[in-house]
């Protein structure tokens, strides 16, 4: 039986990539081009590959929150073979 | 210096190795123990074939030309993991239940199974894919040349000496070997290369390990850490004001279509996929592999610009930095990476292109040409495979012509985009195809059309540079001279990067088609429910659809079918899953919906949807779809409606359970009503008799000086009554054993003239003592009946006596002293035996006559005697006819007397 994540859960997997798409896309990622460093790294650098980790991590802990785990258990290897039919009954 | 045989060496053991993986793979594949093969980290390994030589090698060069340009390629991909939830999840989850095998099936399958889709997108995706493919080639012999050269000018990165062809050649028919060998050994259920999926993890992870070495080596190495390589960034390299404008919207936007729909990601991530759940983790992981692989483009770039002869080709700075450092290894190392990058791409894009020609191109057309059949079971599984090889060696001979062809000055970077944007033509289609439950087929073809025409005219063909159909004056000016037909600037909308221009046009148009065209018309049934699983798949729990669709066919023919298209034993196990036997014979039971929709699934899951459901209809007659139910399956009410029905049915159930109740009752009460009649009936005739019985015995008991023989007639009288009252409880119990049909009796095949002669022969005397002649006509013919014996002459003579008893005592009245007779006849008539008994006797009173068979009835009572029966025998002898199969009636004669007419069938 599938569980169905809460709504602000399944807002926020709407909202995440509306967000990054938000950041990563002009006009508001020129606002980084402006001369300067962190480090001796450009800014514009460092923004769009520190957003792009912060993306990661904010997806990994959705991902955990949208679909989890069932109850604890590991979920089961893919069985690639079709199902066996089922043994005959051992003979009386 | 590396010898160019050194590397050969180390290039055919690398490839070695990877034959082993897969070759492991696949057996634990086979033995069922897939183990770690499907984890969610191999799952997303198989995703990086997103990054091929164009980013081991390309990334750098487009780096040291247009500065950021190239993160777009890696964030469009990146946009689209972090919104899995929104569209890939989606595409998985209808990928799985559908058993979706390409891109082109996912597109055929959603608008109505059209095959001719399929086809179309097959076509587009080979267009697009030829140019990438020849890509790789193209790297992998120039890196080859690269690191096998020596001297100063090899660090320039330009192969000195022609184009050699052999080399690209000989690595074109490795990879076809390869892909032959671990692509299409077989035709799994559900189109699976699980030790392909291996060989292209091992290989996802030594690229990566290569260049984060390379990365490693620059900044740490030849640098003095990541501020000094970006102290030595060339003024301007980032283009950083510049960068961000249309053209990073467009490419973004075209890597994120890319990821989705070129055939090689389809394949890997939607086909390939065990668990729904590594979708979860390929999230987060792909993007971090994205960047990992990033992380050093920019450092290298600038160290190549910085450190490189100048003039040196960007796209070699991986390889040739580590040949200028003088570490040979890491440059080995690195063209194991790029050549891992390269291989690794060709091997799935092959596997995904042979399946779709095979399915969606080769076997439709197969099908149609008459000559052509399979009948033994298996020999379709083998065309299919022979099918898909040859595909591979074409798409490989395609790609190598191509890479003679196109000009060698070409960026890798560009050729890429090129097939970025051919593919991105699929787009309007599938993502309209799985939010809009109004797009159909038409505006599905319409757009695909005009977005390949338009990206062909706009940017494939001029990419030859006037080599195939577009001539060099046709690119500049247009064709035919047509300014506003020119490919860079369609209809006067110049001034645009040609990239961004073509995009523009090809996909708005696309869209605008697709739109358009799929408002014209209402869907076909099969789209609109097609359509509605797709959109909802979330809501419904399976691709059920024989409640939808009414066929029927012959078990066998599906049997037959099913054994040609996935060989004997998947098709025995099949049938033995959905509980229809093995050997079933011809014209034997129809094979309902729901059998019928499981084998189209079944089959789906090896030729694809609109293939199995071309061979499916081949032996499915009269196929309709119920518009009705179509129509309500999106209605939410429809549930509401269902329940209510139930109810109601219930209801009418209990009301026929209330009827059916009062009218037992009422039998019940009839039956209690004869039993109490027949109860006072059978009190009244006891009555009779114990009266006399008791009145003589107490006129014995009070008068002791009583006469002899006055004692002895009334003890006579005693008896007498007894005995009629014995014989009264006799015919009752005798009665109701033979209504309720509880006597056993052994019927023997009779002489019914005999049992007829010794019934007559008991009534000798009595018609002898009353004086009433006793007549026999038989008409001499010989009979057989089924019968009782003691029975049947237990009838006759209650007839025969019935007849002499009421006579008497009629002639007795008449004065005219006519002789009384009896007269029995019989003979056979009509295949029966017949008896009639006749008598002279003052007959039965028509209005007696209804009553004459029931229970205790007095035909006679007018005769008044006091050797009255019990009114019994009547009954009891038709109960006995009755149960020997035969009639007994009271016949309708005028004039006196009673005819009885008793017939027994004969038997032969």
């Amino acid at each position: 039986m599938e569980r169905q994540p809460s709504p602000r859960a399944q807002t926020l997997g709407v909202l995440l990539p509306l967000l990054a798409l938000f950041l990563l896309m002009p006009p508001f990622v020129t606002l980084f081009t402006a001369d300067g460093s962190v480090a001796g790294v450009p800014l514009i650098v460092v923004y769009l590959f520190g957003i792009w980790g912060l993306l990661l991590v904010a997806t990994w802990l959705l991902a955990r929150v949208l679909m989890p785990d069932p109850d604890g258990a590991e979920p089961t290897e893919d069985s690639i073979l079709p199902p066996e039919p089922p043994a005959p009954p051992p003979a009386a | 210096m590396l010898s160019a045989n050194l590397v050969l060496f180390t290039a055919l053991a690398y490839v070695a190795f990877l034959f082993g993986v897969a070759f492991l793979g696949d057996l634990r594949a086979r033995q069922g123990r897939p183990g770690w093969l499907v984890s969610p980290v191999i799952y997303t390994l198989s995703i990086s074939i997103y990054c091929t030589s164009w980013t081991f090698y390309g990334a750098v060069g487009s780096a040291a030309r247009s500065g950021l340009e190239f993160v777009t390629i890696y964030v469009g991909p990146m946009l689209v993991f972090v919104g899995w939830w929104v569209f890939l999840r989606k595409m998985v989850r209808i990928g799985q239940l559908h058993r979706i095998t390409s891109v082109a099936d996912m597109i055929s399958s959603r608008y109505g199974k059209s095959a001719s889709l399929a086809a179309l997108v097959t076509l587009i995706a080979v267009a697009a894919s030829t140019p990438y493919i020849a890509l790789q080639l193209k790297a992998l012999t120039s890196t080859f040349r690269v690191i096998g050269s020596s001297g100063p000018e090899a660090l320039r990165g330009i192969p000195s000496g022609p184009p050699s062809t052999q080399l690209a050649f000989w690595i074109a028919a490795g990879m076809a070997l390869f892909t032959i060998l671990f692509g299409t050994r077989n035709i799994d259920a559900n189109e699976r290369h699980h030790g392909v999926v291996a060989a292209i993890a091992v290989e996802a992870v030594v690229k990566l390990a290569a260049l984060l070495t390379v990365g490693l080596l620059v900044v740490y190495g030849i640098a003095g850490g990541p501020a000094d390589i970006f102290a030595r960034m060339p003024e301007g390299m980032l283009h950083a004001s510049d960068a961000f404008g249309a053209r990073w919207i467009t490419l973004t936007f075209l890597a994120g279509a890319a990821v989705i729909c070129l055939p090689r990601q389809f394949q890997v991530t939607v086909v390939e996929i065990g668990d729904e759940r590594h979708l979860r983790t390929a999230a987060w992981l792909f993007p971090t592999y994205l960047l990992l692989i990033c992380i050093f483009i920019l450092p290298i770039a600038i160290a190549g610009l910085n450190f490189l002869p100048a003039g040196a080709n960007p796209d070699m700075f991986v390889l040739t930095l580590p040949m200028w450092a003088g570490q040979d290894a890491i440059a080995l190392f690195a063209f194991l990476g790029g050549f891992s990058s390269a291989t690794s791409m060709v091997i799935v894009a092959c596997i995904a292109l042979s399946t779709m020609v095979s399915n969606h191109l080769v076997l439709p057309v197969a099908l149609r040409l008459r000559w052509f059949s399979l009948e033994a079971s298996g020999q379709m599984r083998r065309f299919l495979l022979t099918t898909r090889r040859v595909s591979i060696c074409v798409i490989l001979l395609l790609a190598f012509l191509y890479f003679r062809l196109s000009a060698s000055t070409n960026a890798l970077a560009s050729i890429g985009l090129v097939a970025f944007a051919g593919a991105a033509q699929l787009l309007p289609s599938l993502v309209g195809g799985l939010y809009w439950r109004h797009a159909t087929a038409n505006g599905a073809r319409a757009g695909l059309v005009a977005g390949a025409l338009l990206w062909a005219y706009t940017l494939f063909l001029p990419s030859f540079e006037g080599d195939l159909f577009l001539s060099a004056r046709d690119i500049t000016e247009g064709l035919w001279g047509e300014s506003l037909l020119r490919p860079y600037a369609l209809f006067g909308l110049g001034g645009m990067d040609p990239l961004v221009h073509s995009i523009f046009w090809s996909l708005s148009v696309n869209t605008l088609l697709f739109v358009a065209v799929s408002l014209l018309r209402e869907p076909r049934p099969l789209e609109r429910l097609q359509g509605t699983l797709f959109v909802d798949v979330f809501r419904h729990r399976g691709a059920d659809t024989s409640r939808f669709v009414r066929r029927s066919a012959a078990a066998f023919d599906l049997n037959v079918l099913a054994q040609r298209l996935i060989g004997v034993e998947q098709a025995r196990r099949f049938f033995a899953r959905t509980g229809q036997g093995g050997n079933l014979e011809p014209n034997r039971p129809i094979a309902d919906d729901a059998l019928i929709t499981e084998l189209e699934r079944e089959l789906a899951g090896n030729v694809g949807a609109a293939t199995a459901r071309a061979m499916v209809s081949q032996v499915v007659t009269g196929e309709t779809i119920s518009l009705g139910e179509l129509v309500k399956i999106a209605d939410e009410s429809q549930r509401m409606r269902d329940y209510s029905r139930r109810l109601e049915a219930q209801s009418r159930q209990l009301v026929d359970s209330a009827r059916e109740l009062q009218e037992a009752n009422e039998r019940l009460r009839q039956l209690d009503g004869q039993k109490d009649e027949f109860l006072s009936q059978v009190s009244h005739e006891v009555r009779t008799p114990m009266t006399s019985i008791r009145s003589f015995s107490e006129i014995l008991l009070e008068t002791p000086e009583l006469a002899r023989e006055d004692a002895r007639r009334f003890l006579r009288i005693i008896h007498v009554e007894s005995l009629r009252l014995t014989r009264l409880l006799d015919g009752i119990l005798d009665l109701s054993v033979l209504e309720r049909g509880g006597a056993d009796w052994t019927l023997k095949p009779t002489d019914p003239r005999q049992v007829l002669a010794s019934a007559l022969a008991v009534c000798e005397g009595l018609a002898a003592a009353a004086s009433v002649r006793l007549v026999w006509r038989d008409a001499g013919q010989p009979a057989r009946v089924l019968a009782d014996a003691d029975r049947l002459s237990q009838v006759f003579i209650n007839l025969v006596s019935n007849a002499i008893k009421y006579n008497i005592h009629a002639t007795f009245l008449v004065e005219d002293r006519i002789e009384p007779w009896v007269r029995v006849t019989s003979g056979v008539s009509d295949g029966g035996y017949e008896v009639l008994v006749e008598d002279n006797g003052p007959g039965i009173r028509p209005e007696e006559r209804q009553k004459v068979f029931l229970k205790f009835s007095r035909g006679w009572s007018h005769t008044q005697s006091g050797t009255q029966g019990a009114g019994l025998g009547l009954a009891i002898s038709w109960q006995i006819m009755h149960r020997l199969g035969g009639t007994l009636e009271l016949l309708d004669t005028p004039g006196p007397g009673a005819t009885f007419r008793v017939t027994l069938p004969c038997t032969t």
